[in-house]
């Protein structure tokens, strides 16, 4: 197998490419495992770095210059920004509902209407988060409720 | 409307306090002389010599201040972190209530009593607050169902493509 990688300031982004003849257990697992490394987050806690699978991430929040990833659980640190966890995860379902807050979908549990056309937000753990007025109007949007 | 900080208290002391004056005028412009004669017994509000009283204007911005404070107090989190909208609206109104009573009582508004007029009042009154608060509760109510039923079904929607993905 020829492993070849272009290291180009003009790439915007990181692309993989397999050129092969016909699809073959090997390019399967090569791929599969490709996509594992996709959904995972690199985060670090106490010292320790943890790949992180997506689905378990409930949210992200900001906080002095810091990303700290939560899940049902345990929270973690991040080293990445919170725009580049934005772009990230936003295939994963995950949307920013204030300026420091970005959290999955599936893990919301209800919506309540708050004051000044805020959202309250309930997450899988009970744990309350707010969306704040513009990003309530972005999310009633993806809702379609609006 | 905005309700950020010290414009949206400011915006909502102008706009009570406009809503009060245009009340006024209005029923002053729209009542004939022998009503305006029998108001301006009634009321110190309608006692008007060529315009509102100087006094009854303070009086007014009084209370649309008040108003500002109770309605920053209650329809915020600065005080009450965790409250349903339809909680905050009730208690809001019941302030607002108290708050006029005592507006009423202390620069004497109606110091004529008039049983027919007081019965009037509390019965209209009482039917405008109960039927707002029904209509808050209904609206907030489908509100949130409405927002529930759209996130399961874009979960929904979001889980069956997940899954079709790594199939």
């Amino acid at each position: 197998m020829k492993i070849s990688i272009d290291i180009n300031p003009d790439n915007k982004e990181t692309e993989i490419r397999i050129s092969c003849p016909s699809m073959s257990p090997e390019i399967e697992k090569l791929m599969s495992m490709i996509r594992v490394l996709d959904s995972k987050l690199t985060v670090k806690r106490e010292g320790e770095v943890f790949l992180l699978d997506l689905g378990e991430v409930l949210y992200v929040e900001a906080m002095e210059r810091k990303c700290f990833v939560y899940t049902a659980n345990a929270v973690y640190e991040s080293d990445a920004k919170m725009y580049e966890l934005e772009q990230q995860l936003a295939a994963s379902g995950f949307f920013r509902v204030s300026k420091s807050c970005l959290l999955s979908l599936k893990h919301i549990k209800s919506l309540r209407a708050d004051i000044n056309h805020r959202i309250r937000i309930t997450m899988d753990n009970d744990e309350q988060l707010i969306a704040s007025r513009m990003y309530a109007d972005e999310l009633r949007e993806r809702l379609g409720v609006k | 409307m905005e309700d950020k900080g010290l414009k949206g208290f400011i915006y909502c002391i102008c706009l009570a306090f406009t809503a009060q004056v245009v009340v006024v005028a209005l029923i002053q412009c729209l009542s004939s002389e022998s009503v305006a004669q029998k108001q301006a017994e009634i009321s110190s509000i309608f006692s008007m010599q060529g315009g509102i009283s100087k006094e009854t204007i303070l009086q007014f911005l009084l209370v649309a201040f008040l108003t500002a404070v109770i309605r920053s107090f209650f329809m915020s989190d600065l005080v009450i972190k965790n409250a349903s909208l339809s909680i905050r609206m009730i208690l809001l109104f019941v302030s607002e209530i108290v708050m006029i009573g005592i507006a009423v009582w202390q620069f004497k508004w109606f110091h004529s009593f008039d049983k027919e007029s007081i019965i009037g009042f509390v019965l209209s009154f009482s039917i405008c607050f109960t039927l707002s608060i029904i209509l808050t509760i209904k609206g907030e109510k489908k509100k949130n169902d409405d927002m529930n039923e759209a996130l399961h079904k874009v979960q929904k929607s979001q889980g069956e493509k997940i899954t079709s993905g790594v199939d």
